[in-house]
């Protein structure tokens, strides 16, 4: 990887890994330095990174960091299942988008990763299992459960409107 | 082993749990027929096992239709995920024509898709990098450089050599420090103090005693008295009139550390080798920059043969003037008009007149 092929992948792919981050955290701060972090991390190893598969490597690095910033932070949940919060009431003004975004961070870390992944930025499981440290089964697995615990929240929403 | 009526329980038990060959069932089938007796026995024994037709009786349609209904939503999960192949694909499309279940499962699981966001991050021209190419030096700059550091080692060595040297003038017996001694123009001493002491012009600082001066790389004659002894520049040492004694001190930093106290320089051999211009005699701790402005300064002693025992010491050797003359008559140095001889000895160049060369 070269110079320019690193300057290309931060002005093709830092806005990316900051949505996912900051999406996760919903703290700006800790996702611009983890951002930050992440590329300076590719910039040590370019050598080792090929161009193709840079995006990937940003992705992974951006996502155990965030997993590091989280276990230290002890703000990460190991539940996978997802878990309603009883005390939430639906407001009518909030917008589907702040719905979803709401239905969103009722995942675990690990599934809201994994919608990320695929909705932003399109992964297959294979790839997102690469990036997560997880098998194809478990990253399909994960990503249904975590939809269909969408599904519900969203259609509950609905109902009660 | 063949069945007959003392062993036919044990045929009829293997025959019920079906551990018989077809061979050995017939037999047994057979020895039934021969013995009608024994008919209901084996018919009560054939009873006790188990009939599997009851598990088929089952209905486990329910189950099938979960299975069925599991199946198209992991592919409406697929699907959403855009995980399946162009025959699943077109799988899915029939269920969902045929499924009312299937799309409103399907409409509901639509909703979940995020939409496209976009969040910019700040200050990306910051994560922008460069590499630092490696500078590459040419091999002859190298070799220039090397050059040129040794051109300035051998200017330096021939500058060296040439300094440090003392002029004996028969006429004034004065002693020139080279251009390196630095004195403290800041304090002008003009100090007279007894006999066989000296006085340091324009250089302040130190007023040595005879010891002090022997210890101390310090260079002076006994007995000249009617040598006038002056400073050639502004940086000489001079002795008086009535001082018997020459001092040569080279460096103002040394001079200084005598007067708080006295440094120890090691011997130099003060050997007689006209030859040897460059005999260090003590003032190795010259710094070099200093050494390097010694171009007019010769250390120079004039003696004049007065006929008495007198004694002169260079980088504290101790030197006999009358030996000296005896040494020069000796080797009948060649005689001047003048009747002034020179001689270098470890950079003092010592000038001497006599009329008896």
């Amino acid at each position: 990887m070269t110079e320019k092929d690193y300057n290309d992948c931060v002005r093709q792919y830092a806005d990316n890994v900051f949505r996912f981050i900051v999406k996760n955290l919903r703290q700006e701060d800790n996702a611009r330095d983890i951002v930050q972090s992440s590329f300076e991390k590719l910039w040590i190893n370019r050598a080792q990174v090929e161009s193709e598969k840079s995006k990937s490597y940003l992705f992974t690095i951006a996502y155990r960091l965030m997993i590091d910033f989280l276990r230290k932070n002890n703000k990460m949940s190991l539940v996978q299942d997802f878990e309603q919060d009883k005390r939430t009431t639906y407001q009518p003004d909030k917008q589907l988008k702040k719905v979803l975004d709401d239905a969103l961070q009722r995942l675990s870390e690990i599934q809201r990763s994994l919608v990320l992944l695929k909705d932003y930025e399109g992964y297959s499981y294979e790839e997102i299992g690469r990036i997560t440290n997880l098998s194809d089964s478990q990253v399909k697995v994960y990503l249904h459960r975590a939809r269909l615990a969408m599904r519900e929240y969203l259609v509950g929403v609905h109902y009660v409107l | 082993m063949m069945i007959n009526l003392q062993n036919y329980e044990e045929w009829f038990l293997l025959y019920t749990d079906n551990e018989l060959t077809p061979v050995q069932k017939k037999m047994v089938e057979a020895f039934v027929v021969q013995h009608p007796a024994l008919q209901d026995e084996f018919d009560l024994l054939k009873n006790t096992v188990l009939d599997d037709g009851i598990i088929k009786e089952n209905d486990w349609e329910f189950l099938l239709q979960k299975e069925a209904s599991a199946d198209w939503k992991e592919k409406a999960l697929l699907d959403l995920d855009g995980e399946l192949d162009e025959k699943q694909q077109q799988e899915w499309k029939n269920i969902l024509q045929e499924n009312n279940d299937a799309q409103a499962f399907h409409s509901s699981l639509l909703l979940t898709k995020l939409p496209i966001e976009t969040i910019e991050y700040p200050d990306k021209e910051r994560l922008l990098r460069k590499e630092r190419k490696p500078v590459i030096i040419p091999i002859w700059l190298r070799y220039v450089s090397v050059a040129a550091v040794l051109t300035g080692i051998a200017w330096f060595a021939w500058n060296s050599s040439i300094s440090n040297k003392i002029d004996i003038n028969p006429t004034t017996a004065f002693v020139a420090p080279p251009h390196s001694t630095i004195l403290d123009t800041s304090k002008p001493i003009v100090q007279t103090q007894k006999q066989n002491d000296f006085s340091v012009h324009k250089s302040g600082k130190a007023i040595l005693d005879k010891e002090d001066r022997k210890e101390n790389n310090v260079v002076y004659s006994d007995k000249l008295e009617s040598k006038k002894e002056e400073i050639l520049d502004e940086n000489m040492v001079q002795t008086s009139n009535t001082n018997k004694e020459i001092i040569v001190k080279k460096d103002i930093a040394r001079i200084e550390n005598l007067t708080v106290k006295p440094t120890v320089i090691p011997v130099v051999a003060g050997t007689i080798d006209p030859k040897t211009t460059a005999v260090n005699i003590g003032f190795a701790n010259v710094e070099a920059s200093k050494v390097n402005a010694l171009r007019s300064g010769k250390r120079m002693v004039a003696l004049e043969d007065s006929g008495n025992d007198s004694k002169m010491f260079i980088a504290n050797t101790e030197i006999n003037t009358q030996k000296l003359f005896g040494w020069l008559k000796k080797n009948k140095f060649g005689k001047s008009k003048e009747n002034t001889k020179k001689l270098e000895i470890a950079n003092f160049e010592i000038t001497v007149k006599t009329n008896q060369l």
